[in-house]
C-alpha cells in the first residue's frame, strides 16, 4: 500500500497498563485478556487516513519495566509521536508519568507529539485516578489527553489519529523537517510489506532515504 | 432454575478440583506420558504435553492473581509451592536437553519464559527455579543455529529482563559468586511476600513434609542463621575470587547469537546485552564480569572494523549522506537500493549501538572506545582521507561524526582527529583542512566535515580548529584602542545603573544599529536585487531558534563570555606562553593566522566570483554557523564590523567588504547588468531554486557565476545582520 506519510510512534508507559493491548486493538480490532509480557520491544504498522490523504503508522510498543529502559531509550530517537500510557485503577502508574516525561523529552527529538492515555476506562469501579487528575496532568505539560480502554476499543482508534493528526497540523505549519528522517517522519510513496526483517544480518533491519 | 439446581448438584457429587489438584493433575499427565518409553519417538506437537504445560502455567498465574486480589485471607500458594518442591523444572529441562519428545526443547523454551515473565514473582533466586535455568541456558549456543534460535534467545533475553528487575540474583549467574561470598546468602533470603501467604501456611499444615522455601540446600541452610540480619547488599565484594576462566555466562550466551543469520535475533541479542550492561548494580571488579565485557568489546568492535572495511569506496557519495539508519527493530521498508546499500547500513547500525553501549557502562566504554578509534577511525578512514580516496574518506568521516550521539565516542573522534595535546596545531584535522586549500576535489567534502563537526561539537576539536588561533585576539588592532571591550566597558561605568545587566558586552555592544547597518548596506543600492529579495527580518525567526539551539549545545564549554586582549607582559617569552594559551606568540610584529580553518573559508568568500554557487553556498552555510556560536571571540573575528582590525589580518566584514568591491567594479560592466540581477535573484530565491541546465552553464558560465556569487553575499550578509541582531538581543535580555 502506497502513502504519503509514514509516522513513527512509540508506546510508553509502566508495565501492565495495557500498552500492548491498545497496539493489538488498534492494529488487529482484538482485545486479548491475558498477554505475555513485552521483553525488549515488539512492533505493529496500520494506515490511516488524515485530509484524504493514506498515512502509515508505525509503531513500537516498548516494554515498561525499568530493566528494559536501556532499550526504550533507543527508540525514542526517530519517533514523530509518543503514547504515554497509564492505568486509571493504579495510582503510582500515574505517579509515574513526570520520570516518563523526562525520560521521553530528554531521548526524543523536541517536536514529538505526546499524547497522555489513561486507559482501562472499563474498570470504572476501580479507578483510582480521576478524570480531571490526568486532564490536568496534560494540561501542565501541554499533552493531549484522551482515556481509553483497549477492551472496549473505546478511544483506541482516536488516540492513534489524534496524534497523528497533530504531527500531520505541525508538518503543514513547518515545525517538522520531514526531510530529516531521524524525526520520525517519512515521505512515502512505495508499498511495504509490515514484516520485521529477516534475512539481513544487522542490528535491525532499517530504513533508507526518502524517495522524492 | 432448573439449569442453576442441576448446577449445584453437580457441584456436590463432583465438586470443582482446586487449583492445586487440577495442577498437581496435569503434572501427573505429563509425568505418565513419559513412562510410556514407546512415545518417545513422537514429535511433541503430536501429543498432548505442551496443552498440560500450558494449564499447569495458568493454573499458576491464577493462583498469584488470586492471592494478590485477596492479600489478607489466609490463601496458599500450593502449585508455586509444588514447582519449588517438587522440582518439575529440573525434569522437564532434562527433558528439554535430551530433546524427549522431539520438540520438546522449543515448548520449554517457551514455557519457562512465560513462567519468568507472566508470574510477577517467578522465585528466580529459588534454586529450583534458577538452577535448571542455568542448565537449559547451557544449550543456548547462537554458534549453533539450532532450529529454536528465536526461542532461546526469547528465553535468555527474559532471564536478562529479570536479572534487570531483581539485580541481586546477578550472582547466581557467575558461577564462582553463587555461594562463595557471605552478600549472597542473603539471596536465598529474599524476604518473602508480606501477604504471600505461601510462606505462612507452612505451619498450619504440619503434617505435609516441607522443606523450607528459603533455603534450598546444605550450603544455604548452615548459613541461614549467619544472614538473618544480612543488609540489602548490591556489591560484589572488592577482592573478586573468580578464576580466569570464569565467565559472566548468561551475557557469554546472548553474546553468541550476534552473529546469527536472522537480523530479529540479532536484535533480541543486542537488546539482551543492553540490558545486561546497563545493570547498575554490576561491578567491575568481578573478573568474570570483566572477562566478558572485555569479549563483548572485541565483538563489537571488530564488527565495526569489518563493516566499514566492506564498504565499497566507490559509493555514490549522496547514498552515504542520506542514509539514516539507527540500531533496533524495523520493519522491511521500502528501500531505497544502490550500491553499498547492505554494508553502509550495517556498518551504520553497528555504529549506532556501540554509540548505545558505551553510554551504558564506562568499562565498554573506555574499551569500546578505544577499539573503535583504532579499528575504524585510524585503520579506516585515515587511510582514505589520507590517500585513497579523499571525497569518500571525509563523506563518510562526516557521517559517522554525524551519526555519534554519545560523548564517549566523539571523544574518541576528538582525540583522533586533533590528537590529546592542547595546544598541538599539526593534527589530522588540520593536515585534511590545510589540504582542502589548494585541491578543489575534495574542497566540499571537506566543507561537509566541518559542518559536521560543528552541528556535534566538541570543544576539544572546535579549540584546535578554530579557537587555538583566535583566542590570542590577533586580528584586533590593540594599538589603536586598549580594549573595545574594556571601551565598552568604561560606558558601562559611566552610565551607573542605568543599563540593564548584560550578559555579554562583545556580544551585546552599543552600536549594534551601526553593525546591522554596516552589512545590510554594504553593497550598493544599484547592485542589489531587493525586489526579488527577502528582508533580513525574515532570517531572524531562523537565526533565533539556531542560536537557542547552539547555547544548548555549548552551554558546558569553557568560554569566556568577552573577548579581551591578553595582559601583555612583554619581552617575557615564559609569560606570553602563561597568558595566551594559543601557545602563539604575541608580539607585536608577529603576523596574526587565523587558523586553517577561517582561513580556508575566508579565501573561499574572497574568490566567491569564481567559484560555482553549490561550494559558496557550502562556506556561508558554516561561516553562518561559526557566527552562530556563542563565543566572544569568534563573534568579534565574525561579526564586530567596527572593531580596529590588526595589519594585514582579516576579519568576516574585511572579507566581503573586499568581495563587494570586486563585484562592484565587475558587474556594472555587463550592458544588462540591473535586469541579470533580478533574473538570478528570481531564479535562485524560488523554492526549490532553478539551476541553470548544463548547456546554459558552460555558454555563460562565468558571468553567471559573479552575478550568483552578488545574490548569495547579498542574502549572506541579511543573514549575518539577523545573527548579530539575535546574539544581541539575547545578551541584553
Amino acid at each position: 500500500m502506497s502513502y504519503a506519510y509514514l509516522f513513527k510512534y512509540i508506546i510508553i508507559g509502566d508495565t501492565g497498563v495495557g500498552k500492548s493491548c491498545l497496539l493489538l486493538q488498534f492494529t488487529d480490532k482484538r482485545f486479548q485478556p491475558v498477554h505475555d509480557l513485552t521483553i525488549g520491544v515488539e512492533f505493529g504498522a496500520r494506515m490511516i487516513t488524515i485530509d484524504g490523504k493514506q498515512i502509515k503508522l508505525q509503531i513500537w510498543d516498548t516494554a515498561g519495566q525499568e530493566a528494559f529502559r536501556s532499550i526504550t531509550r533507543s527508540y525514542y530517537r526517530g519517533a514523530a509521536g509518543a503514547l504515554l500510557v497509564y492505568d486509571i485503577t493504579r495510582r503510582e502508574t500515574f505517579n509515574h508519568l513526570t520520570t516518563w516525561l523526562e525520560d521521553a523529552r530528554q531521548h526524543s527529538n523536541s517536536n514529538m507529539v505526546i499524547m497522555l492515555i489513561g486507559n482501562k476506562s472499563d474498570l470504572e469501579s476501580r479507578r483510582e485516578v480521576k478524570k480531571e487528575e490526568g486532564e490536568a496532568f496534560a494540561r501542565e505539560h501541554g499533552l493531549v489527553f484522551m482515556e481509553t480502554s483497549a477492551r472496549t476499543a473505546a478511544n483506541v482508534e482516536e488516540a492513534f489519529i489524534n496524534t497523528a493528526k497533530e504531527i500531520y497540523e505541525k508538518i503543514q505549519e513547518g515545525v517538522f523537517d520531514i526531510n530529516n528522517e531521524a524525526n520520525g517522519i517519512k515521505i512515502g510513496t512505495v508499498s511495504t510489506p509490515t514484516n520485521p526483517s529477516i534475512g539481513s544480518n544487522l542490528p535491525g533491519g532499517q530504513s533508507s532515504n526518502s524517495c522524492c | 432454575m432448573f439449569g442453576r439446581v442441576l448446577e449445584s448438584l453437580e457441584e456436590i457429587v463432583a465438586p470443582n478440583p482446586s487449583l492445586f489438584q487440577n495442577f498437581e493433575y496435569n503434572w501427573k499427565l505429563i509425568k505418565t506420558f513419559y513412562m510410556k518409553i514407546n512415545q518417545n519417538d513422537q514429535h511433541i506437537d503430536n501429543t498432548n504435553i505442551p496443552y498440560y504445560m500450558e494449564q499447569m502455567l495458568q493454573i499458576l498465574i491464577q493462583e498469584e492473581t488470586q492471592n494478590k486480589d485477596s492479600a489478607k485471607s489466609n490463601k496458599s500458594a500450593e502449585c508455586l509451592e509444588f514447582l519449588l518442591e517438587s522440582k518439575p523444572l529440573d525434569l522437564l529441562v532434562d527433558l528439554a536437553i535430551n530433546e524427549k519428545p522431539i520438540g520438546c526443547r522449543r515448548w520449554v523454551l517457551k514455557w519457562i519464559k512465560r513462567y519468568l515473565t507472566c508470574l510477577e514473582n517467578p522465585m528466580i533466586a529459588h534454586g529450583s527455579v534458577f538452577k535448571p535455568i542455568i542448565k537449559l541456558m547451557t544449550v543456548c549456543k547462537g554458534a549453533l543455529a539450532s532450529p529454536y534460535e528465536m526461542d532461546e534467545i526469547l528465553f535468555l533475553e527474559a532471564v536478562a529482563g529479570l536479572i534487570g528487575k531483581n539485580p541481586d540474583v546477578i550472582k547466581l549467574f557467575i558461577p564462582s559468586h553463587q555461594h562463595s561470598d557471605s552478600t549472597t546468602k542473603g539471596l536465598f533470603s529474599t524476604k518473602p511476600p508480606k501477604h504471600n501467604t505461601l510462606f505462612e501456611s507452612n505451619k498450619l499444615e504440619p503434617n505435609i513434609r516441607r522443606v523450607s522455601l528459603m533455603i534450598n540446600d546444605e550450603t544455604e541452610e548452615s548459613s541461614c542463621n549467619e544472614k538473618s540480619a544480612s543488609p540489602k547488599n548490591h556489591s560484589f565484594p572488592k577482592d573478586c575470587n573468580c578464576d580466569d576462566g570464569d565467565r559472566f555466562n548468561l551475557l557469554d550466551a546472548v553474546m553468541s547469537y550476534i552473529e546469527s543469520a536472522d537480523s530479529t535475533i540479532v536484535v533480541r541479542a543486542c537488546e539482551g546485552i543492553l540490558i545486561l550492561v546497563s545493570l547498575k548494580e554490576l561491578d567491575n571488579h568481578c573478573n568474570a564480569i570483566n572477562a566478558s565485557f572485555t569479549e563483548l568489546s572485541h565483538i563489537i568492535g571488530e564488527k565495526l572494523f569489518l563493516c566499514a572495511e566492506s564498504i565499497p569506496d566507490d559509493m555514490e557519495l549522496s547514498d552515504i549522506e542520506e542514509c539514516n539508519v539507527t540500531w533496533g527493530l524495523f520493519p522491511k521498508d521500502d528501500h531505497h537500493h544502490f550500491i553499498g546499500r547492505y554494508q553502509l547500513t550495517s556498518f551504520l547500525c553497528w555504529l549506532d549501538y556501540a554509540d548505545c553501549l558505551v553510554k551504558e557502562n564506562y568499562l565498554i566504554a573506555d574499551l569500546l572506545g578505544m577499539l573503535f578509534r583504532e579499528q575504524v577511525l585510524e585503520k579506516n578512514l585515515e587511510p582514505n582521507l589520507l590517500e585513497l580516496n579523499g571525497p569518500f574518506g571525509l563523506v563518510l568521516t562526516a557521517k559517522v561524526i554525524k551519526q555519534i550521539k554519545s560523548e564517549e565516542l566523539l571523544e574518541e573522534v576528538a582525540t583522533w582527529l586533533v590528537g590529546t595535546e592542547i595546544n598541538g596545531s599539526d593534527c589530522l584535522l588540520n593536515i585534511i583542512i590545510e589540504n582542502a586549500q589548494d585541491n578543489s576535489e575534495v574542497l566540499l567534502q571537506t566543507l561537509q566535515l566541518v559542518e559536521a563537526l560543528l552541528e556535534n561539537p566538541n570543544e576539544r576539536i572546535l579549540h584546535s580548529m578554530i579557537f587555538l588561533y583566535v583566542n590570542s585576539r590577533g586580528y584586533y588592532d590593540s594599538r589603536e584602542i586598549e580594549s573595545w571591550s574594556d571601551e565598552e566597558e568604561m560606558r558601562e561605568k559611566r552610565h551607573g545603573s542605568a543599563e540593564s545587566a548584560v550578559k555579554s558586552r562583545t556580544m551585546a555592544p552599543n552600536n549594534i544599529l551601526k553593525v546591522i547597518n554596516n552589512f545590510l548596506l554594504l553593497l550598493p543600492r544599484q547592485l542589489m536585487a531587493e525586489s526579488a529579495g527577502t528582508c533580513y527580518e525574515e532570517y531572524m525567526q531562523d537565526a533565533s531558534r539556531h542560536y537557542q539551539m547552539w547555547i544548548k549545545k555549548t552551554w558546558k564549554f569553557n568560554w569566556p563570555v568577552e573577548a579581551t586582549s591578553p595582559v601583555k607582559r612583554p619581552k617575557s617569552p615564559v609569560a606570553s606562553g602563561e597568558c595566551n594559551d594559543s601557545g602563539i606568540s604575541e608580539e607585536m610584529d608577529m603576523k596574526f593566522y587565523e587558523g586553517p580553518l577561517l582561513r580556508l573559508l575566508f579565501n573561499q568568500i574572497r574568490n566567491m566570483s569564481n567559484q560555482p554557487y553549490e561550494l559558496n553556498l557550502a562556506s556561508i552555510a558554516i561561516l553562518s554557523k561559526l557566527a552562530l556560536l556563542p563565543n566572544p571571540f569568534l563573534h568579534e573575528i565574525l561579526l564586530s564590523t567596527e572593531i580596529p582590525v590588526a595589519q594585514d589580518a582579516a576579519t568576516l566584514f574585511t572579507v566581503i567588504q573586499a568581495l563587494s568591491k570586486k563585484l562592484l567594479s565587475e558587474i556594472p560592466r555587463y550592458s544588462n547588468f540591473s535586469a541579470r540581477i533580478h533574473a538570478t535573484a528570481k531564479r535562485l530565491l524560488s523554492n526549490p531554486p532553478l539551476m541553470k541546465d548544463e548547456k546554459d552553464q558552460t555558454a555563460h558560465d562565468e558571468s553567471e557565476q559573479l552575478f550568483e556569487a552578488l545574490i548569495v553575499l547579498e542574502e549572506f550578509c541579511k543573514e549575518l545582520a539577523a545573527i548579530a541582531f539575535i546574539k544581541y538581543h539575547h545578551a541584553t535580555e
